[in-house]
């Protein structure tokens, strides 16, 4: 069912935009262009809650609840999912964003795996999952066309870890790793949402969050084909882009260690 | 609060082993096997077992004073991996690639302790096997490159051939070395020198490497045309398209090509006149048949995705039969004296004896 439902379905668009274009790096682009777009309104959906979550921290009744049961850890949390609830704000709403990308992700991954075909089994798979329609939207999409397909994407194989040979220097750099570590760390302090408090609960998951994610993603990269990279890399980007365009990214945040509040630049309205 | 930390790392962990058991690194392919008719060598994943093909039994050696079982490499060894039928010299060695994410060696070990006698790094991994011929070991490797070493490891020559990985054994008449590869191309190149004597586009991507029947070769390629082609210039006799794919190489008897077909998750099996390419009969099956058959004096024998083992008459009628339900094969059958012997994926058995009549010999489970 998720080979049918999601791998399917994903590895068939991938190379019907490669058979387009005749690059599967950059068919992985844009797919991942794809993909965000299509996902955009849950996300904006979340930056909505996000944007409630902030109103609700700088009230008064907020405060109030914070100084009341300063030395109630318990009491505040069941205060705080109190008002979460009177106001219909999801606490996790910053984070639901990068964590609703797993599923894609996972089927993503398996797609370009199973797309690239480091051996002849996975080919199997590749073979009997091509949609025979697709060669008549364009020939270069028919099964001959298509296989093999070219990993070759810059300096990349696609379906390799990657890693650039310094001469002189015994072990290969994984560059592309330390894009996806830097790219998911800045897209993660640009669009979580800031507290109140640096001590409650949100702050901290947010605070765990912008610290696990990159070296999560760092390591898959690492580790994993190199077109997995590829995709978290313009996923970033592409994320990055999004916020923006929404008035939501807080460049301030980049400074933020610790969960510490930083104010919004005077007269932007996004940042808050 | 405490909880939601343990769970959001426990989400992320979660995520992490999820993504690794999708598909991560080292890919994995389906095992090789070879023999010299006392020994079968079984490349399957982390080790290349030797098994004594007279009980099933693992091969020992003495090694610094202590009885071990024959393996390659002794301890499991991250950078290796090996699918490709190892190859077996006069000098008694064996010759194996390995598919390791992060080993990528050719290897020459001796057949009586499993030492490295010698080994050749590149940069990609090797999946198709070796061929021996005259002294001369030619090895296609995953970088595209066709590379040609004496006994003691020196390089002879190389050719590169394709920006793919080369995936198919090569074979030969003893002039020409003759190999199919992933982007459509078979080629003939001279075994001394290495120079392509004639190259011939098919329409598909080839998996199966060829057969040689005298001064005809037949291959198949991935959109089921089944070739004969000229060995002298690759003039091609006939094509025959079929229903399905075709992974293997083809089998040869009494004046008939035998192949079996991929389509879709089901499978057929074809048994062609060898003169001009015309059905003499087809059966169908229910799983995909990727393995070439084994064709021997009185019946074809080929294996299936969905684990069936099937014999056939050379009327196509059935002689016998087994199943192994839950388990996939991918390796052809192996004639090893009067044995045929299969590689099962998945299996508690990594290979399973026959006899010619069906009847079950040994099975055979490596010691832990």
């Amino acid at each position: 069912m998720w080979d049918l439902l999601i791998v399917n379905p994903f590895t068939n668009t991938l190379l019907l935009i490669y058979a387009l274009v005749g690059n599967f790096g950059v068919s992985i682009i844009l797919f991942t262009i794809i993909i965000r777009i299509a996902t955009h309104p849950i996300m904006a959906k979340q930056i909505k809650s996000g944007a409630a979550m902030q109103e609700l921290m700088a009230s008064e009744e907020w405060k109030k609840i914070q100084e009341k049961h300063k030395n109630d850890k318990e009491k505040l949390a069941q205060e705080q999912m109190r008002i979460y609830k009177e106001r219909g704000i999801n606490p996790f709403g910053s984070c639901l964003p990068t964590l609703i990308q797993f599923p894609i992700l996972i089927g993503f991954y398996q797609s370009i795996v199973r797309a690239i075909s480091a051996t002849p089994m996975q080919m199997i798979d590749l073979v009997r999952g091509i949609y025979p329609w697709l060669e008549d939207i364009t020939p270069n999409a028919s099964l001959s066309a298509l296989i093999p397909i070219n990993s070759l994407f810059l300096w990349m194989d696609l379906g390799q870890p990657e890693r650039v040979i310094i001469p002189g220097l015994a072990f290969g750099i994984p560059v592309l790793a330390i894009i996806v570590g830097l790219t998911t760390f800045v897209q993660t302090k640009l669009t979580i949402t800031p507290s109140a408090s640096p001590n409650d609960q949100t702050a901290m998951m947010n605070q765990q969050m912008s610290i696990m994610m990159p070296l999560m993603l760092f390591y898959f990269s690492l580790n994993f084909a190199s077109g997995l990279a590829v995709y978290f890399i313009a996923s970033n980007l592409v994320g990055i882009l999004q916020y923006a365009a929404l008035g939501k990214v807080n460049w301030n945040n980049l400074l933020v260690f610790g969960g510490k509040k930083q104010p919004a630049a005077p007269g932007k309205k996004s940042g808050k | 609060m405490k909880f939601n930390r343990l769970f959001l790392f426990a989400l992320l962990a979660m995520l992490t082993v999820l993504l690794s058991a999708c598909g991560a690194p080292p890919a994995t392919n389906w095992p090789g096997m070879s023999t010299d008719g006392e020994s079968i060598y079984l490349a399957s994943n982390s080790h290349v077992y030797i098994v004594q093909a007279s009980n099933g039994t693992e091969a020992t050696a003495n090694i610094s004073g202590k009885v071990s079982p024959l393996r390659f490499p002794l301890e499991y060894d991250a950078e290796m991996n090996f699918y490709a039928p190892p190859a077996l010299t006069p000098d008694g060695l064996f010759v194996v690639g390995s598919a390791a994410a992060s080993g990528h060696a050719l290897y020459a070990a001796d057949t009586s302790t499993g030492s490295i006698r010698w080994s050749f790094d590149t940069a990609k991994p090797w999946l198709g096997g070796a061929l021996i011929l005259d002294n001369t070991i030619i090895a296609p490797s995953g970088d595209g490159t066709l590379y040609a070493f004496n006994m003691s490891g020196s390089k002879r020559w190389e050719k590169n051939l394709s920006k793919y990985a080369l995936w198919t054994t090569p074979v030969s008449n003893g002039k020409y070395i003759y190999l199919a590869t992933l982007d459509h191309m078979l080629y003939a190149i001279d075994a001394a020198s290495g120079t392509i004597a004639w190259e011939k586009e098919l329409d598909n991507g080839i998996i199966g490497s060829p057969v040689i029947v005298e001064a005809t070769l037949y291959v198949g390629t991935l959109s089921g045309n089944l070739y004969s082609i000229d060995t002298s210039d690759g003039s091609s006799n006939w094509m025959k398209p079929l229903e399905g794919s075709i992974w293997g190489t083809p089998g040869f008897g009494d004046d008939t090509v035998y192949i079996g077909t991929v389509f879709g998750k089901a499978g057929k099996f074809y048994a062609l006149d060898a003169a001009n390419g015309a059905v003499k009969w087809f059966r169908d099956e229910e799983g995909s048949i990727v393995a070439g058959p084994l064709v021997l004096e009185e019946q074809v024998i080929y294996v299936t995705e969905q684990g069936r083992v099937q014999s056939l008459d050379t009327s196509g009628a059935p002689k016998w039969q087994d199943n192994f339900d839950k388990n996939k094969i991918y390796t052809a059958p192996l004639l090893v004296d009067d044995m045929v012997v299969i590689a099962p994926m998945g299996s508690p058995f990594l290979m399973v004896a026959y006899d010619l009549n069906g009847a079950k010999k040994w099975t055979f489970t490596p010691a832990q």
